[in-house]
């Protein structure tokens, strides 16, 4: 799917052929949502590992829900406010509701073109991009952006002191900054 | 997108079957509930009603008790239903404050009136009786079938959707409580069938976890 296709999509009578069991609408529908959501949670909350596991819950749940949708009203609206309602539970349940700013406005996805949809979905896949970093900095960056540990607890856990694990992680972010361009 | 992401959506969409729009205000679910709220209530009155039920509906105050209990049977089960559904409206937690509201200012009124009419004469604590008992048997279908509605939508705000739900509930067992039990005292009455619906209500938050949300 491309960012044109997806600035074009009909949400309404896409989810009219969703609510008839219409499984390949369904996975365009999915797919859209996908895309919009990761750079959502991207943009918001700048941590890849935290925003996937969003996108993947919001999903879950508006999958759970789809029967309550009144095929009457506008779907986006009724979107946002599942994926709100799920966000807000899902941070409290990571006790992360107070670490972000849940109240900034949010951001609609502006897809210029297919290859900037690429390159935000691609570029945050933090697994591969990491690779070029020591070891002891990707330990790093895994547990304080995929875990959600503080510096003082990596730190621990790594065995180095707190100022030492915050200057490894600007360095390693530096670096990924300049070996990805981000 | 990853092949991981593609497998995530494609066993979403695989698993997708025709949905039908739920409204916990269908008539369907509508005749439900109002059939189990006349059914408990002529159980009710078969099995336990005070003698002097028919004098005491004459009276303004008795009335205005179960005029109060119906208000906030209808209040607490509309919240819980009508926050079943996700909606875009960012105040509808301010909808669960209604029969709340209704609760305090109602019994902050008569407490003050009851101690003001009794100040200076010894305070009794009023017998209980099996009035919170009964209170609870009675609540448990009603509480059971908004349960079950509330649980087919998604609710927002599951504490509130609990604490809304089961203050219903426990209203509607308040008042049938209410029509069988013979105290005047208002002591009695707020003790043992007021005081406990907020109680449960309360105390139903904190399980709202395993009543309400399963999303």
């Amino acid at each position: 799917m491309t960012a044109r296709d997806l600035g074009n999509l009909d949400y309404n009578h896409i989810m009219a052929q969703v609510l008839d069991g219409d499984q390949e609408a369904y996975a365009v529908l999915l797919d859209s949502l996908y895309i919009m959501l990761k750079n959502r949670y991207l943009k918001r909350f700048n941590q890849p590992a935290l925003a996937e596991d969003l996108v993947q819950e919001v999903l879950l749940t508006f999958h759970q829900a789809i029967h309550t949708f009144n095929p009457e009203r506008d779907f986006l609206p009724w979107f946002n406010a599942v994926a709100k309602y799920k966000m807000i539970h899902y941070l409290k349940k990571q006790n992360k509701y107070n670490s972000v700013d849940i109240d900034a406005p949010l951001i609609e996805p502006q897809l210029s073109s297919p290859s900037e949809e690429h390159n935000i979905l691609t570029r945050y896949d933090v697994d591969e991009a990491i690779k070029v970093l020591p070891e002891k900095q990707q330990e790093l960056i895994k547990l304080v952006s995929y875990e959600g540990h503080s510096h003082q607890e990596a730190a621990d856990k790594l065995g180095i002191s707190v100022s030492n694990a915050k200057t490894m992680f600007h360095r390693a972010l530096k670096k990924l900054k300049g070996e990805h361009d981000i | 997108m990853t092949s991981k992401q593609q497998d995530f959506i494609s066993s979403l969409s695989k698993t997708l079957t025709p949905k039908k729009y739920h409204t916990p205000f269908s008539l369907h679910y509508m005749g439900l509930f109002f059939s189990t709220l006349i059914l408990i209530l002529i159980l009710n009155l078969g099995l336990s009603t005070r003698p002097d039920l028919s004098s005491l509906l004459r009276e303004g105050h008795y009335l205005s008790d179960i005029f109060f209990l119906v208000v906030l049977v209808f209040s607490g089960a509309f919240s819980a239903l009508y926050g079943s559904i996700p909606k875009p409206v960012n105040i509808l937690h301010r909808l669960y404050l209604v029969p709340l509201l209704l609760w305090v200012g109602w019994n902050g009124y008569h407490v003050v009136t009851y101690i003001q009419s009794h100040a200076g004469q010894d305070f009794v604590i009023p017998q209980a009786g099996f009035c919170t008992l009964k209170l609870l048997l009675v609540s448990i279908l009603p509480l059971s079938l908004l349960v079950w509605l509330v649980r087919k939508g998604l609710s927002p705000h599951p504490k509130l959707g609990a604490f809304a739900a089961v203050l219903s509930a426990a209203s509607l067992g308040a008042l049938a409580v209410h029509l069988g039990c013979p105290s005047n005292d208002f002591g009695h009455v707020f003790l043992f069938h007021f005081i406990p619906i907020l109680l449960l209500a309360v105390a139903s938050s904190w399980f709202a976890r395993y009543l309400i949300n399963k999303h």
